[in-house]
């Protein structure tokens, strides 16, 4: 076999290494966006052969009403109640990388929840949280913290919290184990290293773990950011028709609604592209924010 | 002392984490009456009470069911690795002026709202013949997704680049070195998509229903969701129901994890 | 999910046959029909159907029940014995309407299926999606008119609901209530009387949105023709005034609200826990259509009891008769004989009515079903809802309106003066119809 020069085999290479990922990802995810932009200027009602062309109206219909900001208040509960997943992922994942008895064990107990599907959870969650019958609150009762027992899903004021905090049971140890993944990866003798020249455990951590953590956390970062912005699932299993008085609805359950049940395809798709834009924008400034400064 | 803390902190999660299930696992042991008048944490009268699960398994087409998604994860999850890593050696090992782009176009995925696109997604699916086959949920799956391109770039930047330079002096090929150097290399966070992968699509419920409603493409989900209508179901039976779906994902996990977590490092150079 | 179609329905009063027909439905009302004699699919199928010869291929059939494989395979067998060259496949779908409409756009509808507002939006949809039914022969046999645009009929709905009280026989015994109530007065007593013995006296279902659309029905009791109310409000600007049925009858749930009838905490209020404590007597009441009498899990057939809701002192009864799903053929479907033949054989012979507790379609057929015959037996006065016109609902889509969440604001406010909450209401509806 002939060899190939280095520049002409990285040329093959590259070729025929991303073509196909490439094409996947411009089908299934690029031309529907497109899609999605282009819809968002009709009155599309989702299965007529007609759309017809609105201009602008549908952004200017969202801009104009002021309950999208209602809405958006309740997604930016999930993104503050990320920082705590962020937090506790990032403090069980290190102290599951240390040597530690039964380590495996608390691992797959962690990580868990990631395995159940989300209809399974909102259900166990109704269940587990149903104001009279509902363990937790007959639970609290019996052990004399009855004033903590609380609507946990009926209260407009807590519900969202509720549902966030589900999410943070769901994902925390997938957050873990991704972390964990990246802790795996620093070498250990860098520690080792550390630990002859005197340095203590936080000092390791500081000056060691969290700068080689800097991707993994930034891409923590962004999926709660995202996460937040579209978080749907909770909600959305638990009041398939909308909530009631809207105490639940988040930008995206909104979006099915007037999609699937409004047939207002066109306001739902212009939505669609506005959430697309405003997360773009949110994760440049949180990533200016948090990184900014160390910026290559 | 902090070894304590480590502890409690570790066992107050655990308990966070197990209460929900713990209320379901003895919720599907109870009779329907028993299940009425205990309260949910209570433990059931007999934990030989299977009712519910034979109920449950009596309902639903299992061999079939499993067959399905078995045959759909072993495609989809034998060409996304193989895309994947393929997408990861590229963009981990080579500089090229795209490259920047290509990265920004799959986190850029990310923020596309997936659901709301599902009119364009159906249409293309439906134009290539794929609607009602196995092979829709295969081709939606192929993708490698933003989070795993991370862990694989992640992976490979630790994966001594002297391993390649030396093999190329030896002769290889830059595809025998991405045959025989990285892709094994990479197994640990193969084995972590892999983990990923299968259960997130064991899981979907939604693509299942929309891409191949013929019943015999039944999958677990949706064989087992079929009894969970709002009509006439119990919730001691959806509590089976639920630990039925997600026993072979526990066993798939506890079976794959010690692959997972065993240093990708430390094995390539010694 | 057939509850989702009460909540956009509109009432007519329907004629004394009608009445008379769905009361008993016993051998007197057979007698005027020429029919009478043979099981009407027969006779159906020898008169209308071209020959048998012409059934056969494979076609589907969507479903939206997801939790009764046993019994579709079974209707799926007895059709093939029937055209033993057909086959039909029968798919349950779960999310219904979401994939239908996903699927009728991409071309890929099954051959046989579900229609409503919220999948074909507007009926001037139908003749580009739905094949016309009109060679069924159904017109002026079913108890619901068919969907009907431009003079083509396109679906005749599966089956027929009639609203009212379920309850249980012993729970009421033990709060010393030795009737069903027939006046409005009577059921306040009732309801008092469960309330003092710490009984939760109405369910009222509000966090599962959907069986609130019963409640909507209550505002066709007492019109003649509500056709001119949902004429009337597609012109107005502000359609919610005192004059309104729908605020009538939102008033009269409000009503009971005040006095105290329902949960305290509402928003917990689930359909799914509710049917079950029927059988331990936590509950007294819910209102809700005949589906009811088969989703009360734990409650033995014979305890339980279904009457009309008395909404006023006049002893009369009445009920609104609502229509379940519409069956529509898609208009590409390949083999078009064999869908009608299945068409046909799904509102006639396939059993399903009986199954899940609805009245069949067509008025020479016999529901099997006992409580429903004894509730029908009494002769309530039947008001039956129909889809409102297009125009309405284009309405109440633009404003993202649905009458069940209007109720549940209503129940929820802190007090009675509820008229601030109809302006908000009424502001939405003009901008709407800009």
């Amino acid at each position: 076999m002939a060899v190939l020069s280095l520049r002409m085999q990285k040329i093959i290479i590259l070729w025929s290494f991303l073509i196909i990922p490439l094409l996947l990802l411009g089908v299934f995810t690029y031309y529907p966006a497109f899609s999605l932009i282009t819809i968002s200027f009709t009155d599309w009602n989702g299965i007529s052969s007609v759309k017809t062309g609105v201009g602008l109206d549908n952004y200017i219909r969202v801009f104009s009403d002021p309950k999208y900001f209602e809405i958006f208040s309740h997604n930016l509960i999930y993104f503050f109640v990320g920082f705590v997943q962020i937090g506790l992922s990032l403090y069980f994942a290190v102290i599951l990388n240390s040597k530690l008895r039964g380590r495996n064990i608390f691992r797959a107990i962690l990580f868990s929840p990631y395995i159940i599907n989300s209809v399974a959870i909102a259900f166990m969650f109704t269940f587990l949280l149903n104001n009279e019958v509902g363990a937790l609150n007959v639970v609290l009762k019996e052990i004399g913290l009855g004033s903590l027992a609380m609507n946990w899903l009926s209260d407009p004021k807590i519900i969202n919290y509720t549902l966030a905090f589900m999410s943070t049971w769901k994902y925390m140890g997938f957050m873990m184990v991704i972390i964990i993944g990246a802790l795996q990866s620093i070498p250990n003798d860098i520690y080792e290293a550390a630990s002859i020249d005197g340095a203590n455990g936080f000092q390791a951590f500081r000056f060691i773990t969290l700068p080689s953590l800097r991707r993994i956390l930034e891409l923590c970062f962004f999926l709660n950011l995202n996460g937040a912005l579209s978080a749907f699932e909770f909600p959305f299993v638990i009041f398939p028709s909308g909530s009631p008085l809207g105490m639940s609805d988040t930008f995206v359950t909104n979006t099915l609604l007037t999609s699937f049940r409004y047939s207002d395809f066109g306001l739902a798709s212009a939505m669609g592209v506005l959430l697309m834009i405003i997360t773009i924008i949110l994760v440049l400034a949180q990533r200016w924010l948090f990184f900014g400064r160390d910026e290559k | 002392m902090i070894r304590t803390l480590k502890y409690i902190s570790l066992f107050i999660a655990a308990v966070c984490i197990l209460f929900p299930p713990y209320i379901v696992i003895v919720a599907a042991f109870k009779t329907p009456t028993e299940f009425a008048l205990s309260a949910g944490y209570a433990l059931p009268g007999s934990f030989f009470n299977f009712d519910n699960f034979a109920n449950v398994l009596q309902k639903g087409k299992f061999l079939r069911s499993y067959f399905n998604i078995s045959y759909i994860i072993i495609l989809s999850l034998a060409g996304n690795i193989l895309l994947g890593t393929m997408v990861a050696y590229a963009l981990g090992r080579f500089q090229f002026k795209l490259k920047s782009l290509i990265l920004g176009a799959y986190a850029g995925a990310l923020v596309i709202p997936g659901i709301t696109t599902q009119v364009a997604t159906f249409g293309i699916i439906k134009n290539l013949g794929l609607f009602n086959t196995h092979y829709s949920m295969v081709l939606l799956s192929l993708g490698a997704d933003v989070v795993q391109i991370y862990i694989y770039l992640q992976f490979i930047k630790n994966i001594p680049y002297e391993l390649d330079e030396s093999a190329y002096l030896e002769g290889a090929s830059l595809f025998r070195i991405y045959r025989s150097i990285i892709f094994p290399l990479l197994t640990p966070a193969t084995a972590t998509i892999l983990i990923l992968r299968t259960i997130s699509i064991y899981n979907d419920l939604y693509s299942p229903y929309l891409y191949m409603p013929s019943q015999s493409l039944g999958v677990v989900t949706t064989e087992l969701m079929r009894f969970s209508n709002s009509y006439g179901s119990s919730w001691t039976m959806q509590s089976a129901a639920i630990i039925l779906v997600a026993i072979p994902m526990v066993i798939f996990y506890l079976v794959l994890q010690k692959y997972i977590f065993s240093g990708v490092v430390n094995g390539a150079v010694k | 999910m057939k509850n989702k179609s009460l909540s956009s329905l509109l009432a007519v009063v329907l004629s004394m046959s009608l009445l008379s027909a769905c009361g008993g439905n016993n051998a007197s009302n057979n007698n005027g029909q020429s029919e009478a004699n043979t099981p009407p699919a027969e006779s159906a199928a020898a008169s209308e159907t071209p020959s048998t010869s012409e059934i056969k291929g494979k076609i589907t059939f969507a479903i939206n029940r997801t939790d009764v494989d046993e019994k579709l395979k079974e209707y799926a067998e007895k059709f093939h014995e029937k055209y033993p060259e057909a086959e039909v496949v029968i798919e349950p779908i779960k999310d219904y309407e979401g994939t239908l409409k996903i699927r009728l756009a991409s071309n890929e509808a099954p051959d046989v299926m579900y229609m409503n507002a919220i999948i074909t939006p507007t009926t001037d949809l139908w003749p580009e999606f739905y094949a016309p039914i009109d060679d069924l022969g159904y017109e002026g046999k079913t108890y619901l008119p068919l969907s009907v645009y431009e003079g083509k009929a396109y679906a005749v709905s599966e089956g027929v609901y009639v609203t009212g009280v379920l309850y249980n026989k012993k729970t009421f015994a033990a709060a010393g209530i030795d009737a069903a109530p027939k006046t409005y007065d009577e059921l306040l007593a009732a309801l008092e009387k469960l309330k003092a013995k710490g009984i939760l006296p109405m369910g009222s279902m509000l966090k599962s949105n959907w069986p609130l659309g019963t409640w909507e029905t209550v505002a066709f009791a007492n019109t003649a023709d509500s056709n001119a109310m949902y004429e009337q409000m597609v012109n107005e600007d502000a359609p919610y005034n005192q004059e309104n049925p729908l605020v009538k009858g939102f008033s009269f749930v409000r009503e009971l609200v005040d006095k105290g009838y329902f949960e305290k905490d509402l928003l917990s209020s689930d359909w799914d826990i509710l049917r079950k404590q029927m059988a331990s007597g936590a509950v007294g009441m819910l209102y809700l259509a005949n589906y009811g009498l088969g989703a009360l899990e734990g409650t033995p057939a014979e305890d339980i009891g279904f009457f009309p809701l008395p909404i006023d002192n006049s002893g009369e009864p009445v009920t609104m008769m609502t229509p379940g799903w519409n069956v529509v053929i898609n208009k590409k479907s390949k083999n078009m004989e064999t869908a009608k033949a299945f068409y046909k054989f799904w509102i006639e012979e396939s059993g399903y009515q009986d199954f899940s507790g609805m009245i069949p379609a067509l008025k020479d057929m016999k529901s099997n079903n006992a409580p429903l015959a004894e509730f029908l037996a009494n002769g309530p006065r039947i008001v039956t809802v129909l889809p409102p016109p297009d125009r309405y609902n284009q309405i109440l889509n633009k404003s993202q309106i649905t009458n069940p969440t209007i109720l549940q604001e209503i129940m929820l406010n802190k007090d009675s003066n509820i008229q601030p909450i109809w302006d908000k209401y009424n502001k939405k509806w003009a901008d709407a119809r800009k």
